[in-house]
């Protein structure tokens, strides 16, 4: 299975991001602006059209999120700030996110809904967003507590209540993220149960290395993350609120690469079966679940898909 | 002479490929700096167990990665006092011009002749394999330098001698 498609736009590209149609895409390269291309079908990429530059940040733009139902970009970076943009009459304008860090900003994600979004930093930190309609800005709270180094990435439950982080602490940790007057109350109770606390931190599993990404599957009964020490690792069994798969856990089923393979850096959960994953070796892996007895899943490396390029370190989007 | 060093530079290329899985990684101590933590070494969580590949006692390798960057150290091969002069006079040429090569450091870590710092940037700006071969290849002519150095001192010194101990025949 080859590419489809590939084209130098730039020397670097750190993260990306698609519309809800797919016929835009963000991009962050090592300048500190963000670009939006028109990504036409029929054009080959090289020939894609620079709609606009989105100027705000003065350090490096480490990732970039566009919500799929607002259509709103969230862009957080090195230099502490982040920035949601909207578009209105052709043209994209920031609003300001007051985020309270002290340190850069690494990850930045929508969550399902679109009314929250949540930001990891090297505060040791997490950050979720939500907006103020008086003030016309968006404010955070923080998860503070837990972490005790910088939190990598992080990834969101489909209940809209839940994220995972990733930490270079070797630790990969679920947390409750429910705002009062963002989230409706009924579903809060019904994802974590009554009495739940904002930052509450549900879990931690250690690995043995820096987790580098995490992932739920769509319906949200399996996470998976991927370590420095070339493994995958996968929690199946999620099924239910919250607070009742947290406390009994089954045990986590480790999936290592195949030999002189290097770690992966970002994944995606294709459906409740198969994750593709990539890293340094610049090309993504496949692995597919296979249901045993009853309903206990295992999950194997399937496939290396085709022919890596001459690019350097491979990165997350 | 090459080929018996072939599992020597085996090994250094699988570890050097490990060690170089390196990502843009901010400071966590210092706002809005962005530094190689292997060199300041101030979080312990950051910095990976190094490796030491050694071929004998006089040939060593250290390889010291961390999350955004990685430091290459080389003892090299000094067999007798005038390898030890030339592997010293010629290190030091090279280290003084390291801007010239970028990925090298202008001094060596304590207990070895050469150190590499390589950073993400580095990794980002030139293709990953193309910069382990370069410390692999310059390795393997750092040897063979030193060898024809030596050779040529000791021709030299020969015809040397020979010109001035003629005026006593």
């Amino acid at each position: 299975m080859a590419a489809i498609s590939a084209s130098r736009v730039s020397r670097t590209i750190i993260a990306h991001a698609w519309n809800k149609s797919c016929t835009q895409v963000a991009i962050s390269t090592n300048e500190n602006e963000v670009y939006i291309y028109e990504a036409s079908q029929d054009a080959h990429v090289s020939n894609w059209k620079l709609l606009h530059k989105l100027r705000e940040h003065d350090q490096h733009v480490s990732s970039v999120d566009w919500a799929p139902e607002s259509n709103l970009i969230v862009t957080c970076s090195h230099d502490r700030n982040a920035y949601v943009w909207s578009e209105c009459n052709d043209a994209w304008q920031p609003n300001l996110v007051i985020l309270r860090l002290n340190r850069a900003a690494l990850m930045a994600r929508w969550s399902p809904v679109g009314n929250k979004f949540a930001i990891t930093s090297s505060a040791k930190s997490v950050c979720i967003c939500y907006h103020e309609g008086e003030n016309n800005w968006w404010v955070s709270k923080l998860i503070k507590r837990k972490h005790d180094s910088t939190v990598l990435s992080v990834s969101w439950h489909p209940s809209n209540v839940l994220i995972v982080t990733t930490c270079s602490d070797f630790k990969c940790r679920v947390f409750t993220t429910q705002v009062k007057g963002v989230d409706d109350e009924t579903s809060v109770v019904a994802w974590l149960g009554a009495n739940a606390k904002f930052g509450e931190c549900l879990f931690e599993i250690f690995a043995d290395g820096w987790i580098h990404t995490a992932a739920w599957s769509p319906s949200g009964t399996s996470l998976a993350f991927t370590t420095h020490d070339c493994t995958v690792q996968f929690i199946d069994g999620l099924h239910g609120p919250a607070n009742t798969w947290a406390a009994n856990l089954e045990p986590v089923k480790s999936v290592a690469l195949p030999e002189g393979r290097l770690p992966l850096r970002d994944m995606l959960f294709l459906s409740d079966k198969m994750v593709v994953a990539a890293g340094y070796d610049c090309t993504p892996f496949l692995f597919e679940a296979s249901t045993l007895k009853d309903t206990f899943r295992s999950w194997s490396f399937k496939a290396e898909l085709g022919g890596g390029g001459g690019g350097g370190g491979g990165g997350g989007g | 002479m090459a080929t018996s060093k072939q599992p020597y530079y085996d090994q250094m290329r699988k570890a050097l490929n490990l060690a170089l899985c390196i990502q843009n990684f901010p400071c966590q101590m210092v706002e809005r700096h962005n530094k190689p933590e292997i060199e300041f070494k101030d979080s312990p969580e950051l910095i990976l167990n190094p490796v030491l590949i050694t071929r004998n006692e006089n040939e060593r390798c250290l390889i010291e990665g961390s999350i955004n960057s990685a430091r290459i150290n080389i003892r090299v091969k000094q067999a007798d006092e005038l390898e030890e002069i030339l592997c010293r006079q010629f290190m030091r040429f090279l280290a003084q011009r390291a801007e010239a090569f970028q990925v090298l450091r202008r001094v060596p870590v304590e207990g070895y002749d050469i150190s590499f710092l390589v950073t993400h940037a580095h990794v980002e700006d030139m293709i990953k394999s193309k910069v382990v071969e370069f410390i692999v290849q310059f390795m393997e002519d750092i040897d063979r330098e030193i060898n024809e150095q030596k050779l040529s001192v000791s021709s030299r010194g020969r015809v040397v001698a020979t010109d001035y101990l003629k005026q006593f025949l």
